[in-house]
């Protein structure tokens, strides 16, 4: 049986060959510069109202960095739509640093009434805790 | 290491600038409107400024204007960070006001990160001092100093 390690490729929206390699060129840079950071990306859920009403709108920002596993073999077809650099980590090093596997939130339905609202409904009742701790820390 | 402070009324992009920004060493600080940012700015004297373009009570125009009418703070570059519909008048803003650079949200991070160290005319500076970063940080070059050898893949 191969080894895995965990993969961590890029640009995934690098564009036609030449624009990928400069990008993922800026990339690579960035890391040496940095390290291999979570980077910040703001994400903007919509989450459908039962009546009718305008949805809720409310932007979260996500910080991660997200890696694969996958023995060698399987890391060019993963490079495809991943990005042709790819960078390979030791499993159990990165698990020891905190990597942990993803947890995807699915995007409700336009009419969110099927279950794939249920997820960002979740995610707007952790937001409105997290407001609320975050005041009454102020408060304190 | 150079101070930023960003002028933006939405928490949420202030948080991403502050966030990405951080990772380079920057000392960051932050505004929601204009009036406070000139006062800030007057206060602690950054070297770049990250404005949006459209804001409640004084939008960049205003601001850039501002700050370039007082002699004190004129000289401190401004990058004008703004939705991408917004960037023909954030491209005559530049011009009048000697705005430094203009970038469309969302921009790629390497891109905001390389322009505020051109403008700056200063490399990118260490990384924030966090656990998880640093330990991944310290692997990465072991993994990159072990390309030499045929490790790496």
């Amino acid at each position: 049986m191969q080894e895995r390690y965990f993969y961590h490729c890029f640009p995934r929206r690098g564009g036609e060959l030449p624009q990928a390699i400069e990008k993922g060129c800026q990339i690579l840079t960035t890391i040496r510069d940095l390290g291999l950071v979570l980077m910040p990306e703001i994400i903007e859920w919509n989450q459908p109202s039962a009546d009718g009403a305008p949805p809720r709108v409310f932007p979260v920002l996500q910080k991660r960095v997200c890696f694969t596993e996958l023995n060698s073999d399987e890391l060019p077809q993963h490079t495809e739509k991943f990005g042709q650099f790819a960078l390979e980590f030791d499993t159990n090093t990165l698990r020891s640093l905190g990597a942990i596997p993803v947890f995807y939130i699915p995007q409700p339905t336009a009419k969110g009434d099927d279950g794939n609202a249920l997820g960002v409904a979740l995610l707007g009742i952790a937001m409105d805790a997290n407001a609320i701790i975050q005041r009454l820390a102020y408060l304190d | 290491m150079a101070t930023i402070l960003i002028l933006d009324d939405r928490q949420i992009n202030r948080e991403f600038l502050v966030t990405l920004l951080g990772y380079a060493g920057y000392h960051m600080l932050e505004c929601a409107d204009g009036a406070a940012a000139l006062e800030l700015t007057r206060a602690k004297r950054p070297d770049l400024i990250i404005c949006d373009m459209v804001m409640p009570t004084m939008d960049g125009l205003e601001f850039a204007k501002a700050l370039r009418g007082d002699k004190s703070i004129a000289h401190i570059p401004i990058i004008i960070y703004t939705a991408a519909f917004r960037t023909g008048e954030a491209n005559a803003l530049a011009r009048s006001c000697g705005i430094a650079e203009v970038l469309t949200k969302p921009t790629e991070p390497e891109v905001i990160l390389s322009t505020v160290s051109k403008v700056l005319g200063s490399a990118v500076g260490a990384p924030a001092p966090a656990l998880v970063r640093d330990s991944v940080s310290r692997l990465l070059k072991r993994e990159l100093a072990n390309a030499s050898t045929g490790r790496f893949r």
